[in-house]
C-alpha cells in the first residue's frame, strides 16, 4: 500500500500555471510594467498581442534570462515558496502574402528547475494564490499577425499545456499481516495529455504617434486526474485471509488556473524620445475552483469491510474569487540615433486582491499589489557585416510590493488563526534582441 | 552589475534565495495542535522528550512562560513518603536543553490554609506588572491561592485563598477581567471563575464537559488540568482563549491533551473531533505560542509509569 501511495504521489508530480502572467515576459515588457498590447515591439507580441507581429519588417530572434523572487508570508514569518527563474525567448519572422504583411512567431518560458510544477496542498493549507504554483511552469504559444488594412493587424494562436491523467494498478497478493510478503504486479498507464488555449489581437497604429492594441488570452485549468487501483487476495501465500480483494483511490484536483483575460491598451509617443503607454486588463478569476484534491476511496475486503469506516468526501469551501481590472502604465525613453543608443523605461502596475478575506477552513491568500519597475537598455545599429540591423541588450528590475492585509477566523477553534499576510517579490532579467 | 551577481548566485542554488524543502515552514498557526512529543536527538544533552526528571519525586504541573534564557518553567516537585508537595523553578534555553537556573524551590506551604502543601502552579505576566502566580493549596479542602513577583524566584503570597473548592488553576486576563479555569472537588467539568474586580465568581456552569456518550472520545470519563491562554485576535477588542486540557477514557490509566477555546468565554468549541491534541499518557498540559508552532510542557510517566516527569512536544 505504501508503495501504491508513492506511485501515486511520482504520478501527480507534473505541471503548473504561468509565469507571464506574475512576471511578464522580456525585458522591455517587463520595465515598462507590461503595458505593451499596443506597442510591443519584440518577439514577447506572441505573448502581448500577437497582431503586432504583423508590424516588424525585420526577423526577430530574442533570448533573454529572467527570475523572481517571492519574499511572502504571514504574521512576520516568511512562506517556504520557489523562486521562479527560467530562459524567455522567441521569434518572429515577418513576410507578405498577397502584398499584405504577414508573420509567425513563437514564444517561450522554459523554468530552469522544473518544466512544470504540480503541488496540491490541503485545503486549510495556507498558500499565496499568485506565488504558488503559477510561476513554475512552462509558457509556449505559437501566433501569427496579419495586416488587413493598412495600419490594421489582427493576430492569433495556440498556446500549449499539459494534463497528466493515469492509473497505477496492484494486482496480487498483499500480504498481510507481513506486508513483506507481498507479491504485486505493477502497471501503469499514464497520460500527458495536451491543453490548449487561444491568444488573439488586434492592433491598429491610429497615427505615427498614436497607436492601439486589444488582446484576448483564454483562459484554461489543469485538472490531475489518478488513480490508483489494488486487485488481490489479502493474507499469505499459504493462508488467504480476503479473495479478491479491492481498493480504489481516485484523486481529482485543480493544480493549475489561469484566468481568461482581456487587454486593451494605447500608447503615444510624447515627444521622439518619450513613449507613455496604458493597458487595462480584466481578469476572470470568478470561475476559479477550490484546488484541494478530491479523494474518492472503494474498498472490497470482504468480511472486514464492517471494520473499516471510509470518511465521506469532504465539502470544500467555495473560493469566491472575484474579477478584476489591473491597470498598467509604462513609459519609455529613447536617446538620440546613433550608432549606440541608450533607453530607459519605467512601469507601474496595479492588481487586486482576487480572494476574499480568509474567514473559513481554506486559506487562499491574495494581497493589494503595487508593482513598480525599472529598465534600461542600450541598442547597438549593427555589429560589424555579420549583424548589419540593430542589436541589443536590456535589462529590468521590479519590485512587487503586497499590501498588508488581515484574515480574521470566524471560528475560535480555527487551526490557524488570525493573521496578516505581507510581502514583496523582486524580479530581475536580461534579454538580448537580435534583428536579420 | 548587482543583477548579474545576483542572477549568477541564484544560477548556482546559492545565497538567500536557496530553495526551501520544509514546505510547512512559516505558516501561521493558531498553535491548537495536534502536538508530537519532541524526538530524540543525540546530538543534544537532553533526552527528549524527557525536560524535567528527578528519580526521587514526582515533577508535574508544569507552567512555563517565554523568557529568561528561553523558557521559565514553575512546576510541583512532590513525594509520597513523606508526603511533601513544594513549587519549584527552573530556565532552560529550550525544550531540548538541560536546565541553566534550578531546579530549585521558590513556593512552599506556609499558611495555615494550605495544610502543608502548595502544587499545580499557574504563572502569568500581571497586568499590574510583574509576574502572579495563582496555585493549588491544601490537602482535605483544596483551595486556590495567589503570590505576586517581581523575578519569579521570589514570591509574596496573599494571606488568604481567592477561590475556596477548587483545584488546578489556570489564568488569564481578558478585557479587564481575570478568568480562572479550575476543576472542582465532587463537580464534573472544568470551571470558569471570573473576577471583576470584587473577587472570583464561578460561572453556574461548566465550560467543558467530558463527553459519555462519545464511546471513541478521548475525554469520554472525566476532563480536568486546564491551560488557558488569552492571545489577542486581529479584531479590535477581541481576544481567543485557547484551553488545552486532560481528557481520560474509561480506561484509568490512559490520559490525553485535548483542546477547545472561545471568544467570549460563553460558546466552546472544541477541535479535532473525538482526537486529542497530544494522545498516550499525557496530561496537565502548558503551552508557549510562536508565529508558526507552539512548544507543549505536560506531564509524562518514568519508571514504568511509577513516577511523575515532565516532558515536552511540538506543534
Amino acid at each position: 500500500m505504501k508503495a501504491a501511495a508513492l506511485l501515486l504521489l511520482v504520478a501527480a508530480a507534473p505541471a503548473s500555471a504561468n509565469p507571464a502572467d506574475v512576471i511578464g515576459l522580456g525585458a522591455r515588457a517587463i520595465a515598462m510594467g507590461g503595458a505593451q498590447v499596443a506597442t510591443v515591439d519584440d518577439s514577447t507580441a506572441g505573448y502581448y498581442n500577437p497582431a503586432r507581429l504583423a508590424s516588424f519588417d525585420d526577423i526577430h530572434i530574442d533570448v533573454g534570462y529572467q527570475m523572481a523572487v517571492p519574499r511572502v508570508g504571514a504574521n512576520g514569518e516568511l512562506f517556504p515558496i520557489d523562486r521562479s527563474q527560467g530562459l524567455a525567448a522567441g521569434i518572429a519572422v515577418p513576410g507578405r502574402v498577397l502584398g499584405k504583411r504577414l508573420a509567425i512567431g513563437a514564444t517561450v518560458f522554459v523554468p530552469d528547475q522544473q518544466v512544470t510544477r504540480t503541488r496540491t496542498l490541503p485545503a486549510e493549507r495556507p498558500r499565496f494564490l499568485t506565488y504558488d504554483n503559477r510561476p513554475q511552469r512552462l509558457l509556449m504559444a505559437a501566433t501569427a499577425g496579419f495586416e488587413i488594412l493598412p495600419g490594421l493587424q489582427i493576430g492569433g494562436g495556440v498556446a500549449y499545456m499539459a494534463s497528466t491523467n493515469g492509473t497505477v494498478e496492484l494486482q496480487g497478493l498483499v500480504g498481510f499481516p507481513n506486508a513483506e510478503l507481498s507479491d504485486l504486479d505493477l502497471s501503469i498507464d499514464v497520460d500527458v495529455q495536451t491543453i490548449r488555449y487561444p491568444h488573439a489581437g488586434i492592433a491598429w497604429q491610429a497615427s505615427p504617434k498614436l497607436s492601439f492594441g486589444a488582446s484576448y488570452r483564454g483562459g484554461f485549468r489543469l485538472v490531475i486526474d489518478q488513480t490508483v487501483k489494488v486487485r488481490g487476495d489479502l493474507g499469505t501465500p499459504d493462508i488467504v485471509v480476503v479473495e479478491n480483494g479491492r481498493l480504489d483511490l481516485r484523486s481529482v484536483s485543480q493544480d493549475l488556473f489561469q484566468p481568461m483575460q482581456i487587454t486593451v491598451g494605447g500608447a503615444y509617443q510624447v515627444t521622439p524620445c518619450l513613449l507613455v503607454a496604458l493597458d487595462i486588463a480584466y481578469q476572470r478569476w470568478s470561475v476559479y475552483d477550490n484546488p484541494t484534491a478530491r479523494i474518492e476511496i472503494e474498498l472490497d475486503v470482504g468480511q472486514f469491510n464492517d471494520l473499516v469506516m471510509i470518511p465521506p468526501p469532504r465539502q470544500l469551501e467555495i473560493p469566491d474569487l472575484r474579477d478584476i481590472v489591473v491597470p498598467r502604465l509604462g513609459v519609455e525613453w529613447q536617446g538620440a540615433p546613433g550608432p549606440r543608443k541608450w533607453i530607459a523605461r519605467g512601469g507601474y502596475v496595479f492588481e487586486a486582491a482576487v480572494a476574499p478575506e480568509q474567514k473559513g477552513e481554506s486559506n487562499f491568500i491574495d494581497n493589494h499589489k503595487h508593482t513598480l519597475s525599472l529598465g534600461g537598455g542600450i541598442e547597438w545599429r549593427g555589429i560589424g557585416d555579420v549583424i548589419q540591423k540593430p542589436f541589443s541588450l536590456d535589462g529590468f528590475v521590479s519590485f512587487t510590493y503586497l499590501q498588508p492585509r488581515d484574515h480574521h477566523k470566524l471560528s475560535p477553534v480555527d487551526p490557524v488563526g488570525d493573521y496578516t499576510a505581507s510581502g514583496h517579490a523582486i524580479a530581475a532579467g536580461v534579454m538580448t534582441r537580435w534583428r536579420f | 552589475m548587482r543583477i548579474l551577481m545576483l542572477l549568477a548566485t541564484s544560477g548556482c542554488g546559492l545565497g538567500w534565495i536557496g530553495g526551501e524543502d520544509d514546505r510547512t515552514a512559516g505558516l501561521p498557526t493558531s498553535g491548537a495542535g495536534p502536538y508530537q512529543r519532541l524526538e530524540s536527538d543525540d546530538t543534544t544533552p537532553a533526552l527528549e522528550p524527557r525536560f524535567l526528571n528527578d528519580n526521587r519525586a514526582n515533577l508535574s504541573d508544569p507552567s512555563m512562560l517565554a523568557g529568561g534564557a528561553g523558557l521559565r518553567v514553575w512546576f510541583t516537585k512532590s513525594t509520597t513518603d513523606p508526603v511533601t508537595s513544594e513549587i519549584q523553578y527552573t530556565e532552560a534555553g529550550s525544550a531540548r536543553e538541560m536546565p541553566s537556573v534550578g531546579p530549585m524551590r521558590v513556593l512552599a506551604a506556609s499558611e495555615t490554609w494550605e495544610e502543608g502543601v502548595v502544587s499545580s502552579p499557574s504563572v502569568t505576566g500581571d497586568p499590574a506588572g510583574g509576574l502572579v502566580m495563582f496555585y493549588e493549596g491544601s490537602a482535605s479542602a483544596p483551595s486556590i491561592g495567589r503570590a505576586t513577583s517581581s523575578d519569579g524566584l521570589t514570591w509574596a503570597k496573599h494571606p488568604d485563598p481567592v477561590l475556596l473548592g477548587a483545584t488546578a488553576p489556570s489564568v488569564v486576563f481578558v478585557a479587564g477581567e481575570t478568568w480562572m479555569f479550575v476543576t472542582r472537588p465532587n463537580e464534573v467539568g472544568i470551571w470558569r471563575a471570573v473576577d471583576r474586580g470584587s473577587g472570583f465568581q464561578l460561572d453556574l456552569a461548566p465550560v467543558i464537559l467530558p463527553r459519555p456518550d462519545e464511546a471513541k472520545a478521548f475525554d469520554l470519563l472525566t476532563v480536568s488540568e486546564p491551560f488557558a491562554l488569552a492571545v489577542p485576535t486581529l479584531e479590535q477588542d477581541v481576544t481567543r482563549v485557547h484551553l488545552w486540557f486532560t481528557g481520560t477514557t474509561d480506561d484509568p490509566t490512559s490520559s490525553a491533551i485535548g483542546y477547545a477555546a472561545t471568544f467570549d468565554g460563553l460558546a466552546w468549541l472544541r477541535f479535532g473531533g473525538l482526537e486529542p491534541m497530544l494522545s498516550a499518557d499525557a496530561s496537565a498540559p502548558t503551552v508557549i505560542l510562536e508565529a508558526s508552532g507552539g512548544l507543549m510542557l505536560f506531564e509524562g510517566a518514568a519508571a514504568g509509569g511509577t513516577r511523575v516527569t515532565v516532558d515536552a512536544a511540538e506543534l
